[in-house]
């Protein structure tokens, strides 16, 4: 595979792909109708709509931006990627990180980063509560 | 975990499409819990029209079908005998919308259903607002009440998952016990018995052993005192232990509470054409203008409230 090709960014709208085809694409599964994604292909999430469990379990030095809000769990056990946030996230976000890095441009709700051993996470305002349930 | 959604329009172009919104976000809370789902509506000229006191009742209590069974003109008759005056009744699915003039009053109605319908459930009353409750998945249960199609200036809605009481239409919120009145609630009041037993000895009657019924006759005992819905509730928050968020809304206001650890979500959108309560930012995603709107999580112990 040639440098121009395994450099470029994948887009998912998930308008037309459902959640659970992209986390496989994420965490390496085969998924029907999608190519595999190249070692450094970095991914852009189009409309996540508020969804839950967006971009969780991925193992790899990837780029994920998602460009919008998210609901709960975002980002879960991440280990080596970068994920970006464009939105809000809701409970959650971040959990049990082991490297990698998690960002929320926008405000991030309770349980943020909770149980991370690794990785860094930020957001604009995170609240004082770190326990709670959904 | 149940599911809380609530709509308070402030730009009257939008009225007609208050059911379509109020639908949406409702559908969008069925994974917070489907064992039944109820709406209030407010001001939708069908259910309550001008210059109407209206109750909304299930004909029979232990019914779990999504239509009543009976039809608007054999209801009517019924309660027009009962009553001695002409009552009109429109169908909403499993529940029926029982109107007259305003002058009859409430109590006259409510008394005649209970005649005509001895195991009714009477799910709410007032001049503005209509309470809807059926059992069953909160998709069918919209669509059985025509939900999509009602207009109106302020709507709330509940996805049940039951937990303090038992699966039957008693169990279904809104709890709408006051004139107008209603309140929807995710979370579970642990001391409901204690305050219920002094609500009790008030002379309250309750219709269901559920903890949000309690809730409900506290703001309404509380109202009925003379205090404003904030007082209400400030005292609601000191006397009810519990996880709960609670949506309380009347006529004309529309408000939030949750309780101090706040571990029951909410979120909160306000737009100049609207606010909106719901337990998640997904069944606020389709409201127009969205893109623009101010979105929070209410903080713990904080009365949030809104005026017409």
């Amino acid at each position: 595979m040639d440098t121009l090709t395994s450099a470029s960014v994948r887009e998912i709208d998930l308008a037309e792909t459902t959640l659970r085809s992209l986390n496989n694409l994420l965490q390496e599964r085969p998924v029907d109708g999608l190519e595999p994604l190249a070692a450094d292909e970095s991914v852009v999430v189009r409309n996540p709509r508020g969804a839950h469990a967006v971009a969780v379990g991925i193992d790899q030095p990837r780029t994920v931006t998602i460009d919008g809000d998210v609901g709960y769990y975002a980002a879960g056990m991440n280990q080596r990627a970068d994920v970006l946030i464009g939105g809000s996230a809701g409970v959650g976000v971040a959990e049990n990180m082991m490297s990698g890095s998690v960002r929320v441009k926008g405000n991030a709700s309770q349980s943020a980063g909770a149980t991370a051993h690794g990785g860094f996470s930020s957001s604009r305002v995170m609240p004082l509560l770190a326990a709670g349930s959904p | 975990m149940c599911g809380i959604v609530g709509l308070h329009l402030r730009n009257p172009a939008l009225y007609p499409m208050l059911g379509e919104l109020l639908t949406g976000m409702l559908c969008e809370m069925q994974d917070r819990g489907a064992d039944s789902a109820g709406v209030a509506v407010y001001g939708d000229p069908r259910w309550s029209p001008p210059n109407h006191m209206t109750v909304s009742f299930l004909p029979d209590a232990a019914s779990t079908q999504l239509s009543s069974g009976v039809t608007e003109a054999d209801a009517a008759v019924r309660l027009s005998d009962a009553l001695g005056s002409r009552v009109d009744v429109v169908d909403a699915g499993p529940t029926l919308i029982a109107q007259a003039p305003t002058d009859i009053g409430a109590e006259a109605l409510r008394t005649a259903i209970m005649e005509a319908f001895p195991t009714a459930l009477i799910a709410g009353f007032g001049e503005h607002v209509a309470v809807l409750k059926g059992v069953g998945h909160p998709r069918d249960l919209a669509e059985a009440y025509g939900l999509s199609r009602a207009e109106g200036w302020q709507g709330v809605g509940h996805t049940r998952m039951a937990t303090e009481s038992a699966i039957d239409a008693s169990g279904c919120h809104p709890y709408a016990v006051g004139p107008d009145q209603c309140i929807v609630h995710n979370g579970s009041f642990h001391n409901f018995a204690s305050v219920r037993r002094d609500l009790r000895a008030k002379g309250i009657c309750f219709a269901s052993e559920n903890d949000t019924e309690v809730g409900a006759w506290f703001v309404a005992d509380r109202l009925a005192a003379g205090y404003d819905v904030e007082t209400a509730l400030k005292e609601l928050l000191t006397t009810f232990d519990g996880f709960y968020t609670l949506l309380v809304s009347n006529s004309d206001s529309f408000a939030v509470v949750r309780d101090a650890i706040a571990c029951k979500p909410a979120v909160i959108a306000e737009h100049q054409d609207w606010v909106a309560m719901a337990s998640e930012y997904r069944a606020l995603v389709h409201l127009p203008g969205i893109e623009d709107a101010h979105i929070y999580e209410p903080e713990p112990e904080r009365i949030y409230a809104w005026t017409r």
